[in-house]
This record gives structure tokens, C-alpha cells and sequence, in this order.
């Protein structure tokens, strides 16, 4: 166990980070247990402890008499240095135990731009970044998350890898890891990994050899073992209504970034926005029923003392029963000063109407994403949403007393140009004007918030060449000419994050050593601003003689083996390459939520069907004839 | 409605939370138990509750006070026990008693705090001899340094009292009586590091805090918050 002395852990900002002990939280003795996990993720405590699915891990294995499951969160750099400077190992909150002495240690992959982080996090707790330099006395490295379908640039620093959701994998890992501990290991690790890889879902990158051309590029993966699927499917919780859900979460002391109690209403989102990997790496669509999503609020409300409960989904608008939902839960809550949010709203009047009923009292901003400025390049990313559209939901929102409207877009887009951009500051202003026009006053706010597309694996864009850099700041540039009003704000990212992200985001395993050249060269916490420098990554890239731009630039071929060829979350590339046909065509493709199947293959492939409790929506299978 | 006065203590679990945290905290407990509170009217209402200070981040305390304005006719032992069956380690509550449903803010009242200071000690030293130049000195000017200014105090003013010192094995305990007052404090922290510098106490910048006492002075007598009515 690890001594933090509050003498100078007083002097680190923020030691609460470093402390744990909070409410709900799980101390186990070790020694009373079969298996240890340590629960990490990849960034400093705030971020960690607003991420939904470690919550779901930490509780569903806390559960089991038989685990102890805790949280290892990245040091922010100041406690690092002290972490360094005393020989402090990377420690889990609950026990203060070093990280290395856990049997597991999961790394959750939300965002490519926190790998500098997982090596920074491997060598404070002394563990070998190469899973090959590791033997079974130190912990088994695994990872899971949306990453994961493309784990190939980490692959080689971790044991297994868990492709899906992992409720009901992680149950099956941990039983073959107890028994398979209880008797020694027979065979050592290798034998265990093979057994390993025999769990659905399962990845061993051990068990696989990528293979090049003589030109260098991705020809398919080697089996290195029998036991080693051709293929890794994804898993998925087909009864989310009866799947376990966390009730009683850890209540963090900070103000971590979301502060509230989540109820996620269902997974999976079948809009089919083209660039989204989100929408095609969790679907199909699976709903739970409000009585239910009421009962678990209630608990989760009596076992924190929170006062928010945030609806969590990828477009929680889209939630069939939101209406009964909401009325259920205003219900319930009416007296007890807890207030209900909803982070995503779709762009029409319905959801306005929504928003007025939850947020009865305090008109914070509403927030809409219309992706892209102009109709047509909405078509081209299948948004789904007009200006019409656009202009009824902020008609509502004006007239119902809101004057803050924030727009979120993506530039570097497929097929844009700059009559597309400049179609993001007519939008604007066309907004702006609407509430001069509602309300007479001229103290309407819009924020324009640009961010610059990254094509990610298992899209439809998976294929496309992101734009250069030098574009995006051009183009960044031309649309801060078109907006001129105070009224009017505009915010835009850095184009160089997005090009490193696209980099790792379509990667295959020889970015490993990149991206230990960039850690040694002291990128860490990538994903915040005033940590992140592409000048040294660029550094990297050149000591390592790896070209960037292979990787993000490059338009690839629709028939050339993808490095994530193997990774599988069961769309058809056949679907992705006519969605990609389509997007260019500027041709729509319907929501099959309620319409009519397009054969994205999903359902069929994992004998499985949308969960819609809308009168008439779809709950039984669909089967198709090959 | 009735008002209760509760003596919290923030343990060494608790050590670094700030201010808001700590109160956060000592809501979400109120919100655990259930106990039906007053809120504030408006449009982002408050629970209706107040301490008797804004303990620093790193200080823990034996006990620090708040009033709770609940909207239940519960006896206080009740909700004393409801609260600590859903309360965090490090928070306990240890004492409590209604009060009138008017009482001045504690924040107003509680002027005088005592706090033990704890840290390694560089050699063996006769803290007997080494306290005397400071407690017997009649005034002692300091320069008080905040984020905006610089302004020179009276350390006396505040500090009246003599310090006394525990020394355990390796480590020192300073125990300080400081003054709270509308013209300002002195942090128990620049005492101890005013002694290291000026009188030559043979101590370092490791130090830990703890207020054992927050107390209300008037007319020359001190009285624990609970019992000032």
C-alpha cells in the first residue's frame, strides 16, 4: 500500500484526485478475493470519473463476492513529477495499491489522443510497454471501448482486447482467469491466451502477425494459433431492459466534468450520420422501458444525493418513450429539487418542446449539431436535418425564451467546399436574425463551434483521405472573414490534433514505435491544448521514419485490406462502400429504426433486432435470405 | 420548519477538500438521508444550510458547525443518526442541537479558532525556550502577503495566547489560539513558518493542520457554537 504524506500531497493541485474515498466507492481486501482489476482510464480524474462505462465495470465486478475491482486514473502532471520525484508508482484509489501488483488492468480507449497517456501511466507503474516483455507476474493488460475496433497502433502493449460491449465478456473472462489462476496456469500465459481467444469477443493481438507487400502496405493478418477467430465479432447486450446498470455510482468529492446521475436510455443510434463511427459500432438499437429507467433513477437519486439525472444516449431525443419518460420523472422528482437534462437534442420543435419542460426554470443554452453549413453537404453526410428544420426548433426556442443557441459543425468534410463553409456563417446568422424577429431584442447569442472531420475505421468515410492541415486553417481562416458580428461567436480547433488523431484513428501496429518516440519525447495528455505539440510528434514521426500522411492523407483503395479488416462490428463493408457511393451522390439513406431495413447486416449477423417501444416499432427480427 | 446546529467533523479522509467540495458533500449526505430540507426561492434554489467557516483545503477539524434550516419535526439525535448511516468516512456527525429559528449567522460569531500544527522537527530543541521570545513579545509585525497585496499586521493582535508545543518522536504539534476577526486572520501556516524564520524554530514548509476548536468569544468567555443562544 502506497503512503500519500499530506504534507506535500497538499502542495500538488487538487490532491482530492489522488485520495479517493468516496461515497460509494469499494474497498476490498485484497486477500478475501480470487481476482484483482484495476479499472483505468487514460486521463486525469475529472475526465475518468464522467466516463458511463467505467462506472457500469466498477459496479458489475464489485458485485461478485470474488473481485476487487478499483480505479486508476492518470496523474495530472504536477503529482506526476512528485509521483517521480519520491518513487511513487502508478496506485489504484480504493487500496492505494501499486498498479502492477492487480492480476488485471483494463485500459478503457475512448479517444486515440490518450495513448501517450496508457505509456506514461505503463511506465509509472513500472510495467513493460511490450505485452511480449511481460510474464505472468505482472498484471494481464487488457482494453475495451470504441477504440478498440481499431486498436492496431497499441496492440502489440496489450494481452486482450474486448471488441464491443463488455457486460456479460468481461463475467466470462474473469471466471476463465480465476479458474485458469486457481490452477497455476498451466502453459503459462501463452496457453491462457489461447484459451483466452476462445471467449466471443475476444482479441490476442499475440495471436495475430500483420503481414506487408514489398511496397509496404497492410496485406491481411496471420493466424498465429488455432484457436485464434478469423474473424472477432463484436458482443452485445441484447436485453438492455434486464442488463445489469449501476445504482449505486461513486460520488466523487471534485466537480468532476459530469456531476450527475446518468440513466442511459438506450444504445445503439440509427440515424446513420456518415461520419460517425459511434452510429455504426453500436448498433442495432436497444431501448429500456421508462418504468424501468424511472426505477433506476429513483435508486440512483437515493444512493448519491444527487440533484441532476442527465438522459444519456447517442441522440437521447430519439428515445422513443421521451415524453412519458420525462413526465414520469418530473413526477417523481417534483418535490425532491432534482432536476432532469438532456445533453443531446435533435433539431426540430419536438425536442424544444422537451427542453421547455425540463428546464421549467433556468433557460441555459441549447446546443444543436447541423453537422455541416450547407443542405447539400448535409445530404452528403446523411444529417438528416434542413434549414427548415433548423428554423422551427430555434422559432420554438426564441419564442419559449432562450437566446443562446450554440451550433456545432465539422469541416473537411467529403466533397466540401467553400461554398459549404460559407454556408455555416449564413446559418448563423440566419439565427441571429430569427431573434431579432421573435423577439424584437438584439441580445440573441449564437456560438459557432467548428471542429475538423477526422475519417475514422468502420464508417463510411473510412477510406477517405483527410484534407490537409494547411486547408483546414485556409478554410478555417476564409469563414472568420464571413462572420463580423459581436452577436456571433466562433470558435475553432487546432487542424494539427485532428491530423494526429486521424494518424492513430486508421493506424496500423508499426505506429507502435511512434508513438513511444513521441511519449519519450514528452507528449502526454494530448488531448488538452496546452499539452499537446505537433512539433514534437512530427519529431516522432521523422526519428521513426513513419510518414503521417500515409496513414491520414491517403484515399485507400475500397479493395485493399484494412488493418482493422479483422476487428469486426458486423456492418458489411459492402454497406459501407455503397453508403460511401451514396454520401458522394448526395443521396439519403433512411433511419431503419422505424422504416424498412437497408441491409447494414447487423441484425441478421448477430441474430438480434432493434428494441423500439414505440407503438408499432420494430421489436421482432429481421432475417434475410443470402 | 426548525433549525438545527450540527457539529461535523472532516476527517483525515476529507483532508483535501475545498470549501465547496466539503459542503457539496456534507448536501449530498443531507440528500442520502433524506431529510426533507428548505430551499431558497429563485431560480436555482439552495439548500438552506450554513458553516461556521470555510475550512481550507488541507485542514481537517474536530468539528466544524452548520445550521440546517428542515422542513421535518425530527428530534436531533434522529437526524444525527440518519445522516451518519449515509455519510462518507471522514464525515461523522458528532453533536447537534436545535435552535431558535433566528440566530445570527455562525460565520458572524465564530471568532476564535484554535489549531494544532504538525510536522517533522530538524534536531532535538527545548521548545520550552525556544516559544518564549515569541509568546512573551508584545507586538510582532508581519507582512501578510494575499494574491493582491502586501500589508503588514500585528501577529499578537491575533495570536494572544501562548503557543505551546507536544513533541512526538520525531514530530512537533504547535497549538495556536488565532482570532478571527473583521479586520482579518493570520493562517496557522504563516505562524509556523513566521517562528521557523524569525525565531529560529527548528522546523520545515512539511506541515500538516488541524483546527481543534472554532469558537465564539464574548465578554471574555468562550463558548462552543452550540451553546450560544
Amino acid at each position: 500500500m502506497i503512503q500519500l504524506d499530506a504534507a506535500w500531497l497538499q502542495h500538488v493541485s487538487k490532491p482530492a484526485r489522488y485520495t479517493g474515498g468516496e461515497w460509494n466507492s469499494i474497498v476490498k481486501n485484497h486477500d478475501e478475493v480470487d481476482v484483482t482489476m484495476a479499472l483505468a482510464f487514460p486521463d486525469v480524474y475529472e475526465v475518468s470519473m464522467s466516463h458511463l462505462g467505467i462506472k457500469i465495470l466498477y459496479s458489475l465486478l464489485n458485485e461478485r463476492a470474488d473481485v476487487a475491482a478499483e480505479r486508476v486514473f492518470a496523474p495530472w502532471v504536477d503529482m506526476e513529477e512528485e509521483m517521480r520525484k519520491r518513487h511513487i508508482p502508478l496506485f489504484s484509489l480504493e487500496t492505494k495499491t501499486p498498479a502492477k501488483d492487480f492480476d488485471l488492468l483494463g485500459f478503457t480507449l475512448q479517444y486515440e489522443m490518450s495513448y501517450t497517456n496508457i505509456l506514461n501511466m505503463l511506465d509509472l507503474a513500472g510495467i513493460p510497454f511490450y505485452a511480449k516483455d511481460r510474464d505472468l507476474s505482472f498484471p494481464l493488460l487488457l482494453a475495451g471501448g470504441p477504440c478498440a475496433y481499431n486498436i492496431e497502433p497499441i496492440a502489440d502493449f496489450f494481452d486482450i482486447v474486448s471488441i464491443g460491449e463488455s457486460e456479460e465478456w468481461l463475467n466470462e473472462f474473469v471466471d476463465l482467469y480465476k479458474a485458469e489462476k486457481a490452477a497455476g496456469f498451466p502453459g503459462g500465459k501463452e496457453a491462457f491466451l489461447r484459451k483466452a481467444a476462445l471467449i466471443p469477443g475476444t482479441y490476442v493481438p499475440a495471436l495475430y502477425k500483420p503481414e506487408y507487400t514489398a511496397a509496404g502496405d497492410f496485406k491481411g493478418m496471420k493466424r498465429l494459433a488455432e484457436e485464434a477467430p478469423e474473424v472477432i465479432k463484436k458482443r452485445i447486450i441484447e436485453d438492455m431492459e434486464h442488463s445489469f446498470y449501476p445504482t449505486k455510482p461513486v460520488v466523487p468529492f471534485l466537480d468532476v466534468v459530469h456531476d450527475r446521475a446518468v440513466l442511459e436510455l438506450f444504445r445503439g443510434c440509427t440515424r446513420g450520420c456518415r461520419f460517425c463511427q459511434a452510429g455504426m459500432l453500436y448498433r442495432p438499437v436497444r431501448e429500456r422501458t421508462p418504468e424501468r429507467l424511472v426505477q433506476l433513477a429513483k435508486d440512483i437519486i437515493a444512493n448519491t444525493g444527487y440533484n441532476e439525472i442527465s438522459l444519456m444516449s447517442l441522440s437521447s431525443a430519439d428515445y422513443s418513450k421521451l415524453p412519458e419518460l420525462v413526465d414520469m420523472l418530473m413526477e417523481e422528482f417534483k418535490d425532491k429539487q432534482v432536476s432532469v437534462s438532456l445533453p443531446s437534442l435533435r433539431i426540430d420543435a419536438f425536442s424544444i418542446d422537451i427542453a421547455k419542460k425540463v428546464q421549467q426554470v433556468r433557460k441555459s443554452g441549447l446546443t444543436f449539431a447541423p453537422e455541416a453549413g450547407s443542405q447539400r453537404m448535409r445530404d452528403v453526410i446523411n444529417k438528416g436535418v434542413s434549414e427548415e428544420d433548423l428554423i422551427a426548433a430555434c422559432t420554438n426556442a426564441f419564442k419559449s425564451g432562450w437566446h443562446t443557441v450554440k451550433l456545432y459543425f465539422m469541416m473537411g468534410l467529403p466533397t466540401e467546399t467553400d461554398e459549404d463553409v460559407a454556408g455555416i456563417a449564413d446559418l448563423a446568422y440566419k439565427v441571429l436574425d430569427l431573434h431579432r424577429e421573435i423577439t424584437g431584442k438584439r441580445n440573441g447569442k449564437v456560438t459557432v463551434s467548428v471542429s475538423f472531420f477526422v475519417p475514422k475505421s468502420h464508417s463510411p468515410y473510412q477510406w477517405y483521405g483527410q484534407q490537409a492541415v494547411e486547408e483546414i486553417h485556409r478554410k478555417q481562416q476564409y469563414l472568420k472573414t464571413l462572420i463580423n458580428n459581436r452577436n456571433i461567436s466562433y470558435h475553432y480547433h487546432d487542424g494539427a490534433t485532428g491530423y494526429m488523431e486521424a494518424v492513430f484513428a486508421r493506424g496500423d501496429r508499426r505506429l507502435a514505435k511512434t508513438l513511444i518516440e513521441a511519449w519519450r519525447l514528452g507528449c502526454k495528455f494530448d488531448g488538452w491544448t496546452e499539452y499537446f505539440s505537433i512539433d514534437t510528434w512530427l519529431e516522432a514521426f521523422k526519428n521513426t521514419g513513419i510518414d503521417p500522411d500515409y496513414y491520414a492523407r491517403r484515399n485507400r483503395d475500397f479493395d485493399e485490406p484494412l488493418p482493422w479488416d479483422h476487428l469486426d462490428d458486423t456492418v458489411s463493408k459492402n454497406y459501407l462502400k455503397q453508403e460511401w457511393e451514396r454520401a458522394v451522390r448526395a443521396d439519403l439513406t433512411r433511419d431503419c429504426r422505424r422504416l424498412p431495413c437497408n441491409g447494414c447486416n447487423v441484425c441478421p449477423e448477430l441474430d438480434t433486432a432493434i428494441i423500439d417501444y414505440k407503438e408499432g416499432g420494430r421489436v421482432e427480427k429481421v432475417t434475410f435470405g443470402i | 420548519m426548525k433549525k438545527l446546529r450540527l457539529a461535523f467533523k472532516k476527517g483525515e479522509q476529507l483532508r483535501f477538500l475545498s470549501h465547496l467540495d466539503y459542503a457539496q458533500a456534507v448536501e449530498r449526505t443531507i440528500r442520502r438521508a433524506g431529510i426533507a430540507m428548505a430551499y431558497s426561492e429563485g431560480f436555482n434554489p439552495h439548500m438552506k444550510i450554513s458553516f461556521s467557516s470555510a475550512l481550507a483545503l488541507g485542514i481537517t477539524a474536530t468539528c466544524e458547525y452548520a445550521d440546517l434550516d428542515i422542513l421535518e419535526d425530527t428530534p436531533v439525535d434522529a437526524v444525527i443518526a440518519r445522516l451518519n448511516r449515509v455519510a462518507p468516512p471522514g464525515l461523522e456527525v458528532i453533536d447537534g442541537c436545535e435552535m431558535p429559528n433566528k440566530v445570527r449567522k455562525m460565520m458572524a460569531i465564530c471568532n476564535y479558532a484554535v489549531y494544532e500544527v504538525t510536522g517533522p522537527v530538524e534536531d532535538k530543541a527545548d521548545w520550552k525556550s525556544l516559544l518564549v521570545p515569541f509568546n512573551e513579545a508584545t507586538e510582532i509585525s508581519y507582512e501578510k502577503v494575499t494574491p493582491k497585496k502586501m500589508r503588514l499586521i500585528d501577529v499578537k493582535h491575533f495570536v494572544k495566547e501562548p503557543i505551546t508545543a507536544a513533541v512526538n518522536g520525531n514530530r512537533v504539534t504547535l497549538t495556536m489560539g488565532i482570532g478571527i476577526y473583521p479586520e482579518g486572520t493570520i493562517k496557522p501556516g504563516e505562524v509556523w513558518l513566521l517562528g521557523r524564520d524569525r525565531y529560529g524554530w527548528p522546523l520545515t514548509d512539511a506541515y500538516t493542520i488541524h483546527r481543534k476548536a472554532i469558537l465564539v468569544e464574548e465578554n471574555g468567555e468562550r463558548k462552543s457554537p452550540l451553546d450560544v443562544v
